[in-house]
């Protein structure tokens, strides 16, 4: 038996394995010519993000309150839901109170973590996807594989064929040809929708603002065509004051793209000026909390500070071999192997096994734009599998009550080193009865024991010493 | 309890327990994000220039280029806001002076304010408030937007330092883009594909 990831990197397609191998290279030396060209010390810049944050966990409950009492004072109206059941639930009775049954949505990870779309299908209402990546990902009823780029598992001619399935237009796979498509066919959903929804990178607390930061326009498109606009938002993306904004701006498109700036940083307050003829006149915010309140209280907190850059997942040499999809959850990579267990419905054991898909080589911390110490996050989490006893967090892994005895009483430790030498003479087939120990000798070769000679040595020295004497 | 309560109830006792005392940075700690794009004050308009045409911003100065332009993109019907004073000639081009969201599609140009310019990224600053409607700035395949030079600031921190009680403040840094096919680069998805800076 194989870890499932071990099992997906194995059946994984080469055209996948490729695309995404070269898309996360390209996104890693971006980010790098981006950060080390445009300051001459990024880390330091990256120290202050990951203190702000810290500053934020240590007092959300403030903040939350501060940024709710400013969104209402702009005319917006905000919403707290405890659970997916809930923020959906909301979204709905909204919809449903301006008479509304179509909307179109920007990217927002927080959307799929709660399955809106699917959700309102239910009821009858129709959710675009605005985003290209997220609309082609919703027409081949498919799932995004990483939290920037939702297709980099997928090549331009799987697009076209997807288009041309769709009857959007003749087979074509020539990237400017299909982005013509797209914008000419999601120009007319936006004019017909009812509703614009979408996420949000950062919630200011001080003035009461939403920044959301894009590159195609589909958030601006989505609120300018409508009346109605509906924000869904993690707790914990809130920034304290409107002056520490340019600490995370400045980091999270070159950590991202390798963009100073996306094309788009949008500031929103609340519904649209009253002499704005375009616009939404209502604005909600929905506070979503979906597990996080359990992850602040836990020894796993510091997770909580991810601006969901994609970095660690860009430089992961684990992603990269298996690619998102394999992390069973919307959240993939090292952000995803600590988050996606802690915030999973069914509880920590479902996804125990993700912490273990790591070498804890450190390259996500080193790419992290607030430093949050992943290695350490994972190891913790790796101790709470084997504590609960999760039974994903153990496959292949060797029981150690039998080494732990050795190691504890000295008598049977000194047995185990006569009996090492009897193992060079025992077939290997009949150690790989155990599965743990035939999976460690699939990639290694078991080396000739040779254990026993210090002691040995020591008692000859020690009586020489003693002769001497 | 309500969920407002719950979830406060939650946030708080995590809070206590963490009981940390991490202070929030000083106004000099923050110019570390200042970064090395960021111009003295007698650059700005130079390193805006600079900034915005490497960001694919396309940038005219004065009404002939203005015209040349559109004439080479073969776009005559368009809205220009008249609150601007531009002089453009009338009769070479269809243009309303009141936009018409149902003409969304048909306008091939749209001419507006930007309230300031960025240097450090090459950025103009659009509004609710002086933006004549929302897709007059948005929908257009070509959009123009009119800075005056002495709007333009040096950094980000500067924009934002200058925010008021606007719903709805947008940093434009070049036309709209994609790169979701392949990490390909496609400039033009949902806003405008040619976006231009007219710099007076």
């Amino acid at each position: 038996m194989r870890q499932e990831m071990d099992q997906f990197a194995k059946d994984l397609d080469r055209e996948t394995y490729e695309a995404v191998r070269s898309a996360s290279k390209a996104k890693v030396q971006q980010r790098l010519d981006a950060l080390n060209g445009d300051f001459d010390n990024p880390d330091a810049l990256r120290k202050l993000a990951k203190q702000i944050k810290k500053n934020v966990r240590e007092n959300l409950g403030e903040y939350l309150e501060q940024a709710e009492a400013a969104f209402q004072k702009n005319g917006a109206t905000v919403h707290w839901a405890n659970d997916s059941e809930e923020a959906n639930a909301a979204v709905l009775d909204i919809m449903r109170r301006r008479g509304a049954t179509k909307m179109v949505k920007a990217k927002s990870m927080v959307s799929e973590e709660t399955e809106l779309v699917s959700y309102l299908e239910k009821y009858d209402i129709e959710a675009i996807e605005t985003d290209l990546g997220e609309f082609i990902v919703q027409i081949d009823g498919d799932h995004p594989s990483h939290i920037v780029t939702p297709i980099i598992h997928k090549n331009r001619r799987q697009v076209g064929r997807s288009f041309e399935r769709e009857g959007l237009g003749e087979y074509t796979e020539d990237p400017q040809t299909l982005t013509t498509i797209a914008r000419k066919h999601l120009r007319q959903k936006y004019l017909d929708a009812d509703v614009g929804f979408t996420g949000a990178n950062f919630l200011i607390a001080e003035t009461g603002r939403i920044v959301i930061v894009t590159n195609e326009g589909n958030a601006r498109f989505s609120i300018a065509a409508n009346k109605t606009h509906i924000v869904m938002v993690g707790i914990e993306k809130i920034i304290p004051r409107e002056k520490d904004l340019p600490v995370f701006l400045s980091l999270l498109a070159r950590s991202a793209t390798g963009q100073a700036l996306t094309v788009y940083t949008q500031f929103i307050s609340g519904p649209k000026a009253v002499d704005q003829p375009g616009g939404p006149e209502e604005m909600h915010i929905i506070f979503l909390d979906n597990g996080r309140t359990d992850v602040l209280a836990s020894e796993c907190a510091e997770i909580l500070a991810c601006i969901r850059c994609g970095a660690c997942m860009n430089v992961c040499p684990v992603y990269r071999q298996t690619s998102g999809h394999a992390y069973r959850s919307i959240y993939p990579g090292p952000v995803g192997a600590v988050l996606s267990p802690l915030l999973d419905k069914s509880g920590f054991a479902e996804l125990a096994d993700l912490p273990k898909a790591s070498s804890l080589c450190g390259a996500c911390q080193e790419v992290c734009p607030v430093d949050i110490a992943i290695p350490d996050l994972l190891l913790r989490l790796r101790n709470r599998g084997k504590k609960e006893g999760a039974k994903k967090a153990s496959v292949n892994t060797p029981g150690f009550g039998l080494w732990a005895m050795a190691a504890t009483q000295p008598a049977v430790w000194k047995t185990g080193l006569k009996l090492g030498h009897a193992m060079n003479v025992v077939p290997h087939a009949v150690l790989n009865a155990n599965p743990s120990a035939r999976s460690w000798q699939k990639t290694r070769n078991l080396p000739e024991f040779k254990g026993g000679e210090f002691r040995k040595w020591l008692k000859q020295s020690s009586a020489q010493k003693e002769g001497k004497k | 309890m309500n969920s407002r309560e719950q979830i406060l109830g939650k946030v708080k006792a995590a809070n206590q327990k963490l009981k940390g005392n991490t202070a929030l940075p000083s106004d000099d700690e923050l110019l570390l994000a200042r970064s090395n794009n960021t111009p003295r004050s007698d650059a700005l308009v130079e390193t805006f220039c600079t900034r915005w045409t490497g960001v694919s911003g396309l940038l005219v100065r004065s009404e002939e280029e203005l015209i040349s332009f559109l004439q080479s993109q073969e776009a005559t019907t368009g809205f220009i806001d008249p609150a601007l004073g531009l002089t453009i000639n009338k009769s070479m081009f269809n243009i309303d002076s009141a936009y018409d969201p149902g003409k969304v599609d048909t306008y091939q140009f749209c001419i507006t304010p930007a309230i300031q310019g960025i240097a450090e990224t090459g950025s103009i600053v659009l509004n609710d408030e002086t933006t004549p409607h929302r897709l007059s700035a948005l929908a257009p395949w070509i959009h123009i937007a009119v800075l005056t030079e002495n709007s333009i600031v040096s950094g980000v921190g500067d924009a934002i330092a200058c925010f008021n009680n606007d719903p709805s403040i947008i940093f434009v840094t070049g036309p709209s883009k994609t790169a979701d096919i392949e990490g390909i680069l496609i400039e033009g998805v949902h806003g405008p594909g040619k976006q231009v800076c007219f710099l007076i």
